[in-house]
Protein backbone atom coordinates (compact mmCIF):
# COMPACT_ATOMS: atom_id res chain seq x y z
CA UNK A 1 0.00 0.00 0.00
CA UNK A 2 2.85 2.39 0.80
CA UNK A 3 4.41 1.56 -2.56
CA UNK A 4 1.16 2.47 -4.32
CA UNK A 5 1.14 5.81 -2.52
CA UNK A 6 4.75 6.40 -3.52
CA UNK A 7 3.73 5.73 -7.11
CA UNK A 8 0.90 8.24 -6.80
CA UNK A 9 3.42 10.78 -5.54
CA UNK A 10 5.54 10.14 -8.62
CA UNK A 11 2.72 10.68 -11.13
CA UNK A 12 1.26 13.80 -9.50
CA UNK A 13 2.23 17.27 -10.62
CA UNK A 14 3.98 19.50 -8.06
CA UNK A 15 1.35 20.62 -5.54
CA UNK A 16 -0.95 17.87 -6.80
CA UNK A 17 -3.45 16.44 -4.36
CA UNK A 18 -4.58 13.04 -3.19
CA UNK A 19 -8.01 12.21 -1.79
CA UNK A 20 -8.60 9.29 0.59
CA UNK A 21 -12.32 8.52 0.83
CA UNK A 22 -13.36 5.38 2.73
CA UNK A 23 -15.56 3.84 5.40
CA UNK A 24 -14.05 3.50 8.85
CA UNK A 25 -15.02 1.73 12.04
CA UNK A 26 -16.06 -1.79 12.85
CA UNK A 27 -19.82 -1.35 13.00
CA UNK A 28 -22.53 -0.06 10.69
CA UNK A 29 -25.51 1.49 12.40
CA UNK A 30 -28.83 0.04 11.22
CA UNK A 31 -31.85 2.30 11.14
CA UNK A 32 -35.53 2.23 10.24
CA UNK A 33 -36.71 5.52 8.78
CA UNK A 34 -40.38 6.38 8.98
CA UNK A 35 -41.08 9.91 7.84
CA UNK A 36 -39.03 12.21 10.04
CA UNK A 37 -38.46 9.50 12.63
CA UNK A 38 -35.22 7.51 12.67
CA UNK A 39 -35.27 4.37 14.81
CA UNK A 40 -31.97 2.78 15.69
CA UNK A 41 -32.30 -1.01 15.54
CA UNK A 42 -28.73 -2.13 16.26
CA UNK A 43 -25.47 -2.57 14.42
CA UNK A 44 -23.96 -4.78 11.77
CA UNK A 45 -20.57 -6.15 12.73
CA UNK A 46 -17.87 -5.06 10.32
CA UNK A 47 -14.95 -6.17 12.50
CA UNK A 48 -13.42 -7.85 9.47
CA UNK A 49 -12.56 -4.41 8.18
CA UNK A 50 -10.36 -3.58 11.15
CA UNK A 51 -7.13 -4.99 9.70
CA UNK A 52 -7.65 -3.18 6.41
CA UNK A 53 -8.42 0.09 8.19
CA UNK A 54 -5.30 -0.26 10.27
CA UNK A 55 -3.15 -0.97 7.21
CA UNK A 56 -4.56 2.07 5.41
CA UNK A 57 -4.01 4.31 8.43
CA UNK A 58 -0.44 3.09 8.80
CA UNK A 59 0.26 3.64 5.09
CA UNK A 60 -0.89 7.27 5.14
CA UNK A 61 1.05 7.86 8.35
CA UNK A 62 4.14 6.41 6.72
CA UNK A 63 3.99 8.52 3.57
CA UNK A 64 3.58 11.62 5.71
CA UNK A 65 6.54 10.58 7.83
CA UNK A 66 8.53 10.19 4.59
CA UNK A 67 7.59 13.77 3.71
CA UNK A 68 5.79 12.78 0.51
CA UNK A 69 2.42 14.25 1.43
CA UNK A 70 0.98 16.55 4.05
CA UNK A 71 -2.61 16.30 5.21
CA UNK A 72 -4.54 19.48 4.44
CA UNK A 73 -8.02 18.54 5.57
CA UNK A 74 -9.98 15.68 7.08
CA UNK A 75 -13.72 15.36 7.66
CA UNK A 76 -15.88 12.50 8.94
CA UNK A 77 -19.36 12.13 7.44
CA UNK A 78 -22.16 9.60 7.11
CA UNK A 79 -23.19 7.67 4.02
CA UNK A 80 -26.46 5.73 3.93
CA UNK A 81 -27.33 2.68 1.89
CA UNK A 82 -31.06 1.91 1.68
CA UNK A 83 -32.60 -1.53 1.28
CA UNK A 84 -36.22 -2.54 0.70
CA UNK A 85 -36.22 -4.38 4.05
CA UNK A 86 -33.90 -5.76 6.76
CA UNK A 87 -34.19 -9.20 5.15
CA UNK A 88 -32.91 -7.79 1.85
CA UNK A 89 -29.98 -6.29 3.73
CA UNK A 90 -29.22 -9.60 5.40
CA UNK A 91 -29.35 -11.39 2.03
CA UNK A 92 -27.12 -8.72 0.54
CA UNK A 93 -24.49 -9.38 3.22
CA UNK A 94 -24.69 -13.14 2.65
CA UNK A 95 -24.36 -12.64 -1.09
CA UNK A 96 -21.25 -10.57 -0.64
CA UNK A 97 -19.84 -13.17 1.72
CA UNK A 98 -17.72 -10.43 3.13
CA UNK A 99 -16.60 -9.08 6.41
CA UNK A 100 -19.90 -7.57 7.56
CA UNK A 101 -22.38 -9.66 9.54
CA UNK A 102 -25.68 -9.11 11.28
CA UNK A 103 -26.59 -11.07 14.41
CA UNK A 104 -29.87 -12.99 14.42
CA UNK A 105 -31.22 -10.98 17.38
CA UNK A 106 -30.40 -7.69 15.64
CA UNK A 107 -32.06 -8.85 12.44
CA UNK A 108 -35.17 -9.96 14.34
CA UNK A 109 -35.35 -6.58 16.08
CA UNK A 110 -34.88 -4.77 12.78
CA UNK A 111 -37.68 -6.77 11.14
CA UNK A 112 -39.99 -6.11 14.10
CA UNK A 113 -39.36 -2.35 14.06
CA UNK A 114 -39.57 -2.20 10.28
CA UNK A 115 -42.97 -3.89 10.26
CA UNK A 116 -44.20 -1.68 13.10
CA UNK A 117 -43.16 1.44 11.19
CA UNK A 118 -45.62 0.84 8.39
CA UNK A 119 -45.57 0.42 4.64
CA UNK A 120 -43.69 3.62 3.87
CA UNK A 121 -40.78 2.76 6.15
CA UNK A 122 -37.25 2.48 4.80
CA UNK A 123 -34.36 0.46 6.12
CA UNK A 124 -30.81 1.75 5.90
CA UNK A 125 -27.24 1.06 6.98
CA UNK A 126 -25.13 4.02 8.02
CA UNK A 127 -21.45 3.96 7.10
CA UNK A 128 -19.12 6.18 9.07
CA UNK A 129 -16.90 7.68 6.40
CA UNK A 130 -13.83 9.86 6.30
CA UNK A 131 -12.51 12.04 3.53
CA UNK A 132 -8.95 13.34 3.71
CA UNK A 133 -7.01 15.55 1.36
CA UNK A 134 -3.23 15.38 1.10
CA UNK A 135 -0.96 17.76 -0.81
CA UNK A 136 2.11 16.44 -2.59
CA UNK A 137 5.37 17.66 -1.12
CA UNK A 138 8.52 18.16 -3.13
CA UNK A 139 11.05 15.48 -2.19
CA UNK A 140 14.19 15.50 -4.37
CA UNK A 141 14.89 11.77 -3.99
CA UNK A 142 11.49 10.92 -5.44
CA UNK B 1 -20.92 -8.22 -7.49
CA UNK B 2 -24.28 -8.11 -5.76
CA UNK B 3 -27.47 -9.12 -7.55
CA UNK B 4 -29.54 -7.01 -5.18
CA UNK B 5 -30.79 -4.41 -7.60
CA UNK B 6 -32.95 -2.62 -5.07
CA UNK B 7 -30.32 -1.11 -2.84
CA UNK B 8 -29.80 2.63 -3.07
CA UNK B 9 -26.41 3.87 -2.04
CA UNK B 10 -26.13 7.47 -0.89
CA UNK B 11 -29.34 8.96 -2.33
CA UNK B 12 -28.56 12.03 -0.19
CA UNK B 13 -25.38 12.41 -2.30
CA UNK B 14 -23.24 13.07 0.78
CA UNK B 15 -20.30 11.25 -0.80
CA UNK B 16 -20.19 13.19 -4.03
CA UNK B 17 -20.76 16.50 -2.26
CA UNK B 18 -17.82 15.80 0.04
CA UNK B 19 -15.68 14.83 -2.93
CA UNK B 20 -16.57 18.00 -4.78
CA UNK B 21 -15.68 20.06 -1.71
CA UNK B 22 -12.31 18.36 -1.37
CA UNK B 23 -11.15 17.86 -4.94
CA UNK B 24 -10.69 20.53 -7.57
CA UNK B 25 -11.98 18.85 -10.68
CA UNK B 26 -12.57 21.50 -13.33
CA UNK B 27 -9.98 21.28 -16.12
CA UNK B 28 -7.93 18.82 -14.05
CA UNK B 29 -6.58 15.41 -15.03
CA UNK B 30 -7.70 13.04 -12.29
CA UNK B 31 -6.36 9.56 -11.54
CA UNK B 32 -8.84 7.34 -9.70
CA UNK B 33 -7.35 4.21 -8.18
CA UNK B 34 -9.45 1.15 -7.44
CA UNK B 35 -12.41 2.43 -9.40
CA UNK B 36 -14.34 -0.85 -9.55
CA UNK B 37 -17.26 -0.63 -11.96
CA UNK B 38 -17.09 3.17 -11.93
CA UNK B 39 -19.90 3.74 -9.41
CA UNK B 40 -18.32 6.97 -8.15
CA UNK B 41 -16.51 7.86 -11.38
CA UNK B 42 -19.75 8.49 -13.27
CA UNK B 43 -20.84 10.89 -10.54
CA UNK B 44 -17.92 13.32 -10.88
CA UNK B 45 -16.31 12.70 -14.29
CA UNK B 46 -18.44 15.27 -16.07
CA UNK B 47 -16.96 17.93 -13.78
CA UNK B 48 -13.32 17.02 -14.48
CA UNK B 49 -11.12 17.83 -17.44
CA UNK B 50 -9.96 14.25 -17.93
CA UNK B 51 -10.24 11.10 -15.82
CA UNK B 52 -8.05 8.02 -15.89
CA UNK B 53 -9.22 5.11 -13.77
CA UNK B 54 -7.17 2.17 -12.60
CA UNK B 55 -8.76 -1.08 -11.47
CA UNK B 56 -7.03 -4.46 -11.01
CA UNK B 57 -10.19 -6.52 -11.58
CA UNK B 58 -10.70 -7.25 -15.26
CA UNK B 59 -14.38 -8.09 -14.81
CA UNK B 60 -15.02 -4.79 -13.00
CA UNK B 61 -13.27 -2.90 -15.80
CA UNK B 62 -15.41 -4.72 -18.36
CA UNK B 63 -18.56 -3.65 -16.47
CA UNK B 64 -17.26 -0.08 -16.28
CA UNK B 65 -16.68 -0.03 -20.03
CA UNK B 66 -20.27 -1.14 -20.58
CA UNK B 67 -21.61 1.49 -18.18
CA UNK B 68 -19.54 4.37 -19.56
CA UNK B 69 -21.92 6.78 -21.23
CA UNK B 70 -21.36 8.03 -24.74
CA UNK B 71 -20.41 11.54 -23.61
CA UNK B 72 -17.69 10.14 -21.32
CA UNK B 73 -16.07 7.88 -23.93
CA UNK B 74 -13.22 10.28 -24.61
CA UNK B 75 -13.11 11.89 -21.18
CA UNK B 76 -12.76 8.74 -19.06
CA UNK B 77 -9.97 6.30 -19.82
CA UNK B 78 -10.43 2.91 -18.07
CA UNK B 79 -7.28 0.89 -17.41
CA UNK B 80 -6.90 -2.57 -15.89
CA UNK B 81 -3.76 -2.48 -13.76
CA UNK B 82 -2.34 -2.65 -10.23
CA UNK B 83 -1.57 0.56 -8.35
CA UNK B 84 1.84 -0.67 -7.19
CA UNK B 85 3.33 0.02 -10.61
CA UNK B 86 1.52 2.85 -12.33
CA UNK B 87 1.90 2.74 -16.11
CA UNK B 88 2.34 6.50 -16.40
CA UNK B 89 5.16 8.99 -16.73
CA UNK B 90 5.88 11.26 -13.77
CA UNK B 91 3.88 14.40 -13.04
CA UNK B 92 1.01 13.48 -15.31
CA UNK B 93 -1.99 14.02 -13.00
CA UNK B 94 -3.33 16.98 -11.05
CA UNK B 95 -5.14 14.86 -8.48
CA UNK B 96 -5.51 11.27 -7.35
CA UNK B 97 -8.57 9.72 -5.72
CA UNK B 98 -8.70 6.59 -3.62
CA UNK B 99 -12.41 5.93 -3.12
CA UNK B 100 -13.06 2.92 -0.89
CA UNK B 101 -9.77 1.54 -2.14
CA UNK B 102 -7.05 2.44 0.36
Amino acid sequence: MVHALQEVHRVLVPDGYMIDLRPVGIEYALEVVAGEQVISVGNADAAGRAARDQAANQAVEQIQALGLFIQEAHTPFSLYTYFPSPIDYSEHLLERGGSTQIEDDTLANAVREFEKAGTNAQFRARHSMIISRYCKQDVPSY
Amino acid sequence: MTTNLHLQRDPEQNEIHMLQNYAELASKHILEIGSGDGRLTWRYAHLAGQVTTLEPGASAVAVAKRLRSHDLQTKVNLICSQAEQLPFSKQKFDGAIFAWSL
